[in-house]
Parts: C-alpha cells; structure tokens; sequence
C-alpha cells in the first residue's frame, strides 16, 4: 500500500524566462552587480542594494520560488534585516513566534530554555516559517522594486569569466543562451554552488557522520509553537528528535538514525511513518495526520577561507555551511547580505575603495567560525560524533533532572546577533573602552521602546526604526545646546555625496528643536547605552556600531567614516 | 558554590569528550577512573566525594537501558 502524502498548503507561483535585449549574443547593457542565486541570500542582497539605489540583476536557475523542508527558524536579527529591506510584513503575517523551548530524556523534561526576550525588544526572538514562505515574501518585496531588480528566471549560469576588472557570465534559458558582464558579481548559488566550483575553490572544515531524516507532516493541533527536542524517548529509544511548529499546520520532524541503519532504506515510508505515528502518539497528539515530505541530512561544518575573490564575493551556503542545530544556515546568509549589500553599493557608487570589499570578508569570515564553533558543539549533542561524546551525553541528560548547573549543557546555543569586534571598520577603540555598558564597535543595536519625533509628529516606535541605508548618528544629548554643529556635518558629509543621517536622542521631551529626534521615555536607552549628555554612537548602514564616543565630536566622526571606506 | 560558568563547563566538557575520544573506547573505563581518583585528591573534601558519589550512582539502575 502506498501511503497518502499531502502536498504543502502552498502555490509556488510559476515564472517565465525572460531575455534581455542583446547584440551578438550579448547584453546590451553593463551591469555594476550580477547576484546569483534566488533563495533567501541572494534576494536579500539584491533588496540591500536596491535600497541603496543600485540596480541589480538576479539569476535564478528554477522557474519559483523552493519547495521541501528547508529553513525553518528566521532570528530576531534576521527580522531586523527583513525591516530595513521592508519585508518584515510578510514575516509577522506568516510567521509563528516563538521564545523558548523544552527538552526531555525519556519522558522527564530536564530543560526548559528561554531566548533573550523583555519588553525593550520589538521583534520575537524567532518566527517560524517555510523556506517557500521566506522566498515569497523577499520576492513580492523584490518586484516591488523592479524598478532596480531585474529577475532573470530559469537562467543558468554556464561558464565564468572572472577577471580583475570585472566578470563574464555565460547563461542558459530555455530561448537562447547569451553572456551578460557586470563589475561585481554575488554568488548566492548555495551549498553546491557552480561559481565556487568553477572558481576551483573549495569548502573546509568537518562533515559528520550522524545522520537525520527530516520529516514534514500536515497536523491541526493547537499545541503553541517552541522548539522540542526529545532524548531516548520512549516512542523511539536510542533516537534524538526534534519538533518544530509552522504555519498552515505543518510539523518539521527531525530524528536521527541509529547506528548501523542503512540511510536509503530508513527514509522510506514505510520506515518513516510508523516513527512518526509513535511519537505523535507519545505527545498526546491525537488529531489525523498525513505526511508531505521526506528527506535525509547530515551535518556538516565547512566554511571557505575567504569569501571575496577578486570581483566575485561568495555569500550563505556557497561561502559557508553551518549544521541546522541552532538555526545558524539561513540566518547566518541573510547576515551576509546584509553586510555585503551596503558594501557593494558604496563602492559601485564611487562612495569607497573597493578595499571596504575585503572587510565584507573578514567579517563575516569571523562570523561564520563563531557560527561553526557554536553550530558544532550542538551537533556534537545532537549528533554524538563518537562513544565518548554519547556516553558523556548520557551522563549529561540522566544528571540533568537533579542537577541544574549541567542543563545547560543541553541548551540548544540557538543563533544570536554576531559582533565584529576585531572588524578592520572599527574605530575610536580608546574611546569606546571608556564605557562600562552599552554595544561596542562591531555589535548590533540593543533595542529599546521610545518616542520618535519626526517633521512636528510624535509616535511611539524603537531604537532600530531610527536607522536607513546610510551612516546614522545617535546623538545623545539633555536638551540643552543647539544642533548646528551636527547639521553642519551631515552638510558637509552630503557635500561628498556620504549620506549621514543625524538623529538626536534626547533625555526629556525637550529635543533641542532637532528635526529628528526621539525621547527616551522609558529612561532606559541612557543607562543601556551609557549614555551621558553629549555622548554619539556612530552606526554603519547595516546596524553595527562603527564608533562610539562620551563627548562626540564632528571631526572625529567624519574621520571615522572615512577611514572605514578607505576615501 | 561553583565557580565554573556555563561557557567554562561547556568548554571542559567538550575538552573532556575529546581527549576520551583518542584514548579510545577500550581504555575510556580506565580514563574515567583515572580522573575520578584525581578529581577526588583535588576536592579533598571527604563529604563531598561521598556526596558525589551517591549522585553519580543513583538513578543509575534506571538509566541503564537505551542510548
């Protein structure tokens, strides 16, 4: 008998190949950047750099957006990176929040983990949502743009050319095939990545030998989303496995397979269900059920060395890949754009030195180690790479009930904001040394509730609506003193065509008549930030810290930018 | 009491795991002994070990099944 799978309760909508105008089998029309790859990572970046007004081209080789269990988990610093690309509507629609989980060792639960979560924060610390979903909501937000993004659907890269000056990329359609030249191009081609591999470079680092099968179920419960992870249970000894909730009443399952079981044989469905069948029965999940997707995974834990190549800059899974146990892949792409995209567009835009490009690397080099060295160590949990880490784990999950201090052991290490903190960008450490609290030079923004003065109106809003695809400066202040110091820089920032946007952040209701200005009136955003009268925090386009000073000054905050885009 | 930080123990427990990784699985017994008996000299506390030593074994005739 063969089992009945529902399909997912999702319509990919179908998208036709399109030619660009040629001559003699090539584009007519140079491009400053070519993005390959239409997943998550590459229509990121293709928003990030339309938000800065470069025109991008996009090569997909499919006809829409994913299908299959992909990426699940989108973080809070992803959210943050959907608001300032304008997609973060679709996440909230879609997506389910959640802020912690629970694990359990037989039928004992000996964890229950909380992510970073208070009422300073605007966005949930996850939202759960399908890949399909997550590509969706960027592409209906990229065709919004069309006016900058160029989507070429069904298109497959051939051959690359990649010179010092520029790349020759050779395409594939189902008309014709042509060649298109652009100054820079993004590879977002994904874990097999052609660019990579026509570049002869090639992924290091560890794979595992612990495999998963990764199952999707149709199920109506009303159980609330949070990530579960089973040890030994009793519906399937010996096996570790993991529930998430997500939209539509679709369950991801992931189990692992036991030793010596024989991988093509355990993702048939006669293998699968019955599993599923004893674990929904072991949740008190009694509710009828049907499978829509079965697959097998294996950790892996592999990183390139660098990730610029001349004008080829590698991003998510082409550049990096990061074992699913922490939500660390998908979310760890979308950082990558986001970091890239601001880059390429200052320098396509004659706004800084390509050398801002190798920082784009170092950085999110960096990044991804610090993802690998969180992302394995939860593998090893989860996945057991020999007998002493499983009979370490044993120990582990059977003390646990009884002993506190080693749960944490269990905790999951979920994905969480990166700092750049040996970032080549970094300025003014002297000065930043000088604070007792608040983000250093290379961390994200603390969020924080206040009051936003803009154009004479008052709303209620959060630190990070305070920030747009240009430098920001947060100028702390009492109220006393006058901003003409500050507008004479953002004027002279604007004379060399650097955007700055300068916002005060003022202590009472009294902004000092700034134009733009926000109200701590929680009183929290000045002790967060360490923030006396006077104090600047200097903020790059993608929300890191660049500098910080207690008592700010125009010349030392024109230098900073400066020397971080190299003019 | 403890002065180990959950970043500490993760960090030693993962050292642990490793170093019994190349001893291998034929001589893990003797290393598990091996640093109890030096865990024990460097608690030098005798309550403490006896302590211990009743957590470590209780629940153990339960806990002895699958995994």
């Amino acid at each position: 008998m063969t089992p009945e799978f529902a399909p997912y309760p999702f319509t990919a909508k179908r998208y036709a190949a399109a030619l660009p105008p040629l001559r003699n089998g090539i584009e007519e029309k140079h491009r400053p950047v070519v993005v390959v790859g239409g997943g998550p990572v590459g229509l990121t970046t293709a928003l990030g750099l339309a938000n800065h007004g470069v025109p991008v081209v996009l090569i997909e080789a499919d006809d829409s957006v994913c299908t299959g269990s992909r990426a699940i988990c989108i973080s809070r610093r992803s959210l943050e990176i959907m608001e300032r690309v304008g997609a973060v509507d679709g996440f909230k629609k879609i997506g389910l929040p959640w802020t912690g989980g629970r694990s359990y060792y037989r039928d004992a639960e000996v964890l229950h983990f909380k992510m970073p979560q208070d009422d300073n924060q605007k966005l949930p610390p996850m939202v759960n949502l399908a890949q399909y979903h997550i590509e969706q909501i960027l592409l209906d937000r990229a065709e919004e743009r069309a006016d900058l993004i160029d989507i070429r659907w069904q298109t497959k890269v051939t051959a690359i050319d990649a010179r010092d000056d520029g790349v020759r990329l050779t395409l594939s359609t189902p008309h014709c095939d042509y060649e298109i030249t652009a100054d820079w191009l993004v590879a977002a081609d994904g874990g097999r990545s052609f660019v990579r591999e026509s570049l002869g470079q090639q992924l290091q680092g560890t794979s595992y030998e612990g495999r998963y099968v990764i199952v999707d179920i149709l199920l109506d419960s009303a159980r609330p989303a949070e990530r579960l992870a089973y040890f030994d249970p009793p519906c399937n000894p010996g096996s570790t496995v993991l529930v998430h909730k997500q939209p539509d009443n679709v369950w991801r399952i992931d189990y692992q397979l036991q030793e010596g079981e024989d991988p093509e044989a355990a993702i048939r469905p006669e293998n699968v269900l019955p599993r599923v069948a004893s674990l929904l029965e072991m949740m008190g999940e009694t509710g009828a059920w049907k499978p829509i997707w079965i697959t097998l995974y294996k950790a892996n834990a592999l990183t390139l060395e660098r990730y610029r190549h001349g004008r080829v800059m590698f991003a998510g899974d082409a550049a990096h890949l990061v074992p699913i146990f922490g939500v660390r892949g998908a979310n760890s792409g979308i950082d990558d754009a986001d970091n890239v995209a601001w880059k390429l567009a200052y320098v396509t835009k004659g706004l800084a030195s390509e050398k801002l490009l190798d920082s784009y690397s170092s950085e999110r080099v960096a990044a991804a180690h610090e993802n690998l060295s969180y992302g394995t160590k939860s593998t090893e949990f989860m996945a057991p790479p020999s007998f002493a880490f499983e009979l370490m784990r044993k120990a582990v999950l059977s003390l646990a009930f009884k002993h506190p201090q080693i749960r944490a052991l269990i905790n999951p290490r979920q994905t969480s904001a990166i700092t750049y903190a040996d970032s080549p960008l970094n300025s003014a450490s002297e000065h930043s040394a000088a604070f007792a609290v608040g983000p250093v030079p290379g961390a994200v923004l603390p969020e924080c509730p206040l009051v936003i003065l803009r154009d004479g109106k008052t709303h209620g809003g959060h630190l990070t609506d305070l920030l747009s695809p240009c430098f920001v400066l947060l100028h702390f202040t009492d109220g006393s003193g006058s901003p003409t110091a500050w507008a004479a820089l953002e004027r002279n920032m604007l004379a060399t065509a650097i955007p700055l946007r300068i916002v005060t952040l003022a202590q009472s209701e009294n902004c000092g008549g700034a134009d733009y200005a926000a109200w701590d009136s929680t009183g929290r955003l000045f002790p967060m930030y360490g923030a006396v009268h006077g104090t600047v925090y200097l903020v790059r386009p993608d929300g890191h810290v660049l500098a910080r000073w207690q008592q700010g000054n125009p010349g030392e905050i024109e230098a900073a930018i400066r020397r971080a885009l190299h003019v | 009491m403890s002065t180990l930080s959950d970043s500490d123990l993760d960090a030693v427990y993962t050292d642990f795991c490793k170093t019994m990784t190349k001893v291998g699985e034929a001589d893990g017994q003797q290393f598990l002994a091996r640093f109890a008996l030096l865990a024990m000299a460097r608690i030098g506390d005798r309550e403490v070990i006896v302590d211990l030593i009743a957590a470590a074994a209780d629940d153990l005739a339960t806990t002895n099944g699958h995994l």
